[in-house]
Formats: C-alpha cells, structure tokens, sequence
C-alpha cells in the first residue's frame, strides 16, 4: 500500500486490538450485537398495512 | 413463483404455509437446487464445498406440497391468448421443450441475469477473472485460490485483485466480505508477506456498499463507514482503488477508468470480479400476441412495480420513491420480489466518468431484504385470495433495515468478524434529517484477533510526517 494512503487512516488503539480478543468483552458485544440485529429485524418485519 | 432464490423460496413457502391445499403453489426455477447464495463466499476461498450451501428442491417442495416446474421462464402472458384468457407463463426446460403453466397470482423473483458480457473479458466463463456469484463459479475460484498459496509456498509473489468489473455493478458487500476472507486464508495458510491485496470497486468512497454509505457513532463522533472501511483495509494490508469502471480484463491486468477521467492498469494473478446485473430477460405478451415487454419491464429487464419511476436529479430522490408492495401496475395479480423488482433509480449518489461511463453502484437488494418482500408479497396475495381488494402488506426498502456480518474463519476464537446494521436500507431524509438514518439502529463493528499486519501500518504512518503535505 501506498504510504500516502495508509497515513490519512485510521488506526485501531492498542487497547481496541486488546477488546478484540477479550473473552469477557467479546462475550458482551456478540450479545448486544445480536439483541440489536433481532431488533433491527423485527422491526422490519412488522406488519405494513398500504396507506 | 418464477424463481427458487431467497425472495421465492420465502414467497412459496409464506404462501403455501398460508393457503388452504384447495389452492396450488407452483414454482418454475430452472436449477434443481437451492443455493444459500451469502455462502458461496466461503466456497470461494475453499472454507465450503458447494454442496453444503445447496440443497435439491423437489424433495422439500414434494414434502410442503408446493409443485416444482424446472424450467426457464421466459414469457408472461398475462392477459391469456385469444383462446383462453387465463393467464400463463411460458417456460422452457434443458432439454428447450417449452411448457406453459396457468396462475392466478404471478410472482417474478428470477433474480438477475450475470452480465459478464458488459466487460470485456470479465467472468470465469468466456474471461480470465473470476466469480462468486454460483456455487460452480465459487468451486472454481477455490480451486485458483489453492493454486496460488502452492506458488506462494514455493516462493512467488502474487496479486490479488477483487471488487467489482464494471461502473455500475451493485453487490460491493459480498465482494468485501470476499476480500476479507481471502485476506484471512493467505494469513492462515502462512504465505500473506507474498500476496498484494488490492480491492478495486466503482464506489465513490469505500464503504459505500451501494447504499451511500452510512453514518456510524463511534467514540464521541459521526464517522462516516469509509472511515471504517479504510481502517479495516489498512490494517489488513488491502491497497484500494475507488471510483473506477473497469474497462477490459485482460489475461493479466484490467484497465479501468476513473471519474476524474484518468486510466490506468492494475495487474493480477488471481481476480475476483463481480458482473454487473440486469433482469433475466423475460418477454411478456398480451392476448393478441403483441409483444408488451416495455409496459410490464423497464429497459434493464427488471419489472415495474409500484414505485415512482420518473427520472429526477438526485437532490429531489425520495423514500417515497420506493415500492411498498410490490405489484404491477398494469397487471394487479402480478408482483416482482428480491433482485427482479425495478428500483426506482439507484441509493448511491450517480456519478459518471467525462466519456460518459457511468460510476456508480446499483442498490442491493438481496439477502434480507429479498426474504421481506417475498414474505410480504405472500402475504398480499393470500389476503388477495381471501377476498381483499387490493395488496395488504408492504416492506418497502425504506422501512427496513438490513444487518451483515462479513465473517472470515471458521473459528469463534481465531476467526475474524465485521457487523453492521443500517435502518432503512434506503435512506430517508425527511423522517431522519441529518444522514438518512435511524442513528441508533445504524452501526457497525468490528472484532477480530490481531490481524498481524499493524507492523506494515505503523512504518507507513511513521513516514508520513515527511511526506504529509503542508497544512495536512
């Protein structure tokens, strides 16, 4: 990759590539990762009715 | 049902489930098999074999009691012909003997047709890239794929080039996902310090994914996803090239053009390029045998349905614009689900290079959002049947949300995994002013072990203080 490129970007923090591979933070995110996805799906599969 | 894909294996089996067993569900799909299309990116980089994301359909469908016609559409008469004015699909089998089978309701969910001839020498058939797209096209990109790792082993370097093969493909989400996980398997397989990675793709900025993009909160701000996406790429040691059309594939490079005009040439190894898409070509007549396909089909081959199709610039572009239910407006009992439907222009700001060509991605409308209309669409012409007048549900694209987790290895611990959710798909500025989007229900993340190619980034943002312009 291009130098230029790769300056302007951003970069994880120690402690975000730590989260990462933190077993109890990681067992927390895939929960609300999950809560928030089924929420986001049956909101959208709430019943629509045409105007 | 015209179509065994996501949007038509929902809609059958919503329908029949539905219906009492005086009425018939029949679907005409030309494949045995029903494909789970969102693994074929696993097959491609040899994690899956095509028959653990494929299933025959005709005992499953004997099993429900839905009635399977393996055959081709390819013509819709709905209005009968001037015998019989009940009306009819005309649908060829392999071996080309055409069969007609009668419906009272019509579902197009035929999905698209792979228009690897818009580019030249794209697509693994009749080019020199490679696909995703079928289980068939995936096997052989594995197959590639484990050709290169045995040269790498051997000591070569190689190029790896993915994205997408003309300005105005859509799908960029499976084509990451794709990138992600052949960048993961180099990693695994121990031979990543060989290949170059590079990802080329007709999105304006990275992350675009052919919905505009999106907004995430994240540490205290507004990050827009190419800020995400460029991080994530970054840090894998992906090089990228945006807003390119590409031109022509040739046996070992493509040329591309930019929106600002230039061209260039990026050389490869190994490419995996989607096609763009069209509909599927169907023909449609009415009773007179006249031939009607403008009326029910616009110009891409996608059906008409219910949405706003008159040509306006982008400023005025509404969530209103949209379907809602998905029905003909020239023929009430027929309704067009998942990738067959004609969105009413594209989510993505259009851009065009100075030739002309344009740049810019086609809305998505697959996975998700193809099993809501399909369910949706069921469940109207049950309703239908049952008496109502007119169609009762709706799943418009800009009332739903979609979420993706673009996963790589086959690992919970060592396996790498990127999620995001956006609400809408199509984004609404007049009910979420400031991006379009419910910002609660749009996010992303991602969570992987250390990627091991932070080295490589930390040199390169060492460098730039040298080289960073004045006033950057």
């Amino acid at each position: 990759m291009d130098d230029e490129k790769t300056s302007y970007v951003t970069n994880p923090t120690r402690w975000t590539l730590f989260l990462r591979t933190f077993l109890p933070w990681q067992l927390w995110r895939f929960a609300a990762i999950n809560l928030k996805m089924i929420g986001i799906i049956r909101r959208s599969h709430r019943s629509h009715t045409p105007d | 049902m015209l179509g065994a894909g996501i949007a038509g294996h929902t809609a059958a089996a919503f329908a029949r489930s539905w219906l009492g067993r005086d009425h018939s569900v029949t679907v005409v799909s030309p494949k045995p098999d029903y494909n789970w299309v969102p693994s074929n990116i696993w097959v491609g980089v040899g994690l899956m074999k095509p028959a653990q994301v494929t299933f025959p359909l005709a005992p499953v469908y004997e099993r429900a009691g839905i009635e399977f016609v393996q055959a081709a559409a390819r013509e819709i008469h709905p209005e009968g012909d001037r015998d019989d004015p009940t009306p009819y699909v005309t649908a060829a089998s392999a071996n080309g003997a055409a069969k007609n089978v009668p419906y009272d309701f019509l579902v197009n969910a035929t999905g698209p047709a792979l228009r690897f001839d818009k580019t030249e020498g794209l697509g693994p058939e009749s080019g020199h890239s490679l696909s995703v797209c079928i289980p068939e096209h995936a096997a052989q990109a594995a197959a590639a794929l484990a050709e290169e790792v045995e040269r790498m082993r051997r000591g070569e370097r190689r190029r790896f080039l993915v994205g997408v093969g003309h300005g105005t493909c859509t799908c960029e989400g499976a084509a990451f996902e794709y990138i992600v996980n052949l960048e993961f398997e180099l990693r695994a397989r121990g031979v990543r310090d060989r290949a170059e990675i590079t990802w080329i793709t007709n999105e304006y900025e990275l992350g675009d994914f052919g919905m505009g993009g999106m907004h995430l909160k994240r540490g205290g701000y507004v990050t827009p996803s190419s800020i995400f996406n460029a991080s994530l790429f970054a840090e894998r040691g992906i090089d990228w090239i945006t807003r390119a059309h590409v031109q022509k594939v040739e046996p070992d490079r493509v040329c591309y053009e930019t929106l600002d005009g230039s061209e260039g040439e990026q050389q490869f190894d190994f490419a995996m390029l989607l096609p763009p898409f069209s509909g599927v070509g169907l023909k449609a007549f009415d009773r007179d045998g006249a031939d009607i396909t403008g009326r029910v089909f616009l110009p891409n081959d996608f059906m008409r349905v219910d949405a706003d199709y008159t040509p306006k610039p982008y400023e005025e572009w509404k969530a209103s614009d949209w379907p809602r239910t998905y029905q003909s407006p020239g023929y009430g009992n027929i309704f067009a689900a998942g990738i067959a439907f004609a969105p009413p222009h594209a989510i993505s700001r259009p851009h065009a290079a100075p030739s002309g060509a344009p740049i810019a991605p086609a809305p998505p409308r697959t996975g998700m959002p193809s099993a809501m209309i399909g369910k949706a669409v069921a469940r109207s012409i049950v309703d239908m049947i049952g008496g109502a007048e007119a169609p009762t549900h709706t799943a418009s694209m800009a009332e739903m949300g979609a979420a993706c987790v673009a996963s790589a290895g086959a690992n919970p611990f060592t396996g790498t995994a990127a999620s995001m959710t956006v609400y809408p798909i199509v984004p609404d500025y007049e009910r979420y002013p400031a991006y379009g989007r419910d910002q609660d229900r749009t996010f992303g993340e991602i969570d992987s072990p250390d990627t091991g190619s932070r080295s490589c980034f930390t040199t390169s943002s060492s460098t730039r203080r040298a080289s960073a312009p004045a006033g950057a």
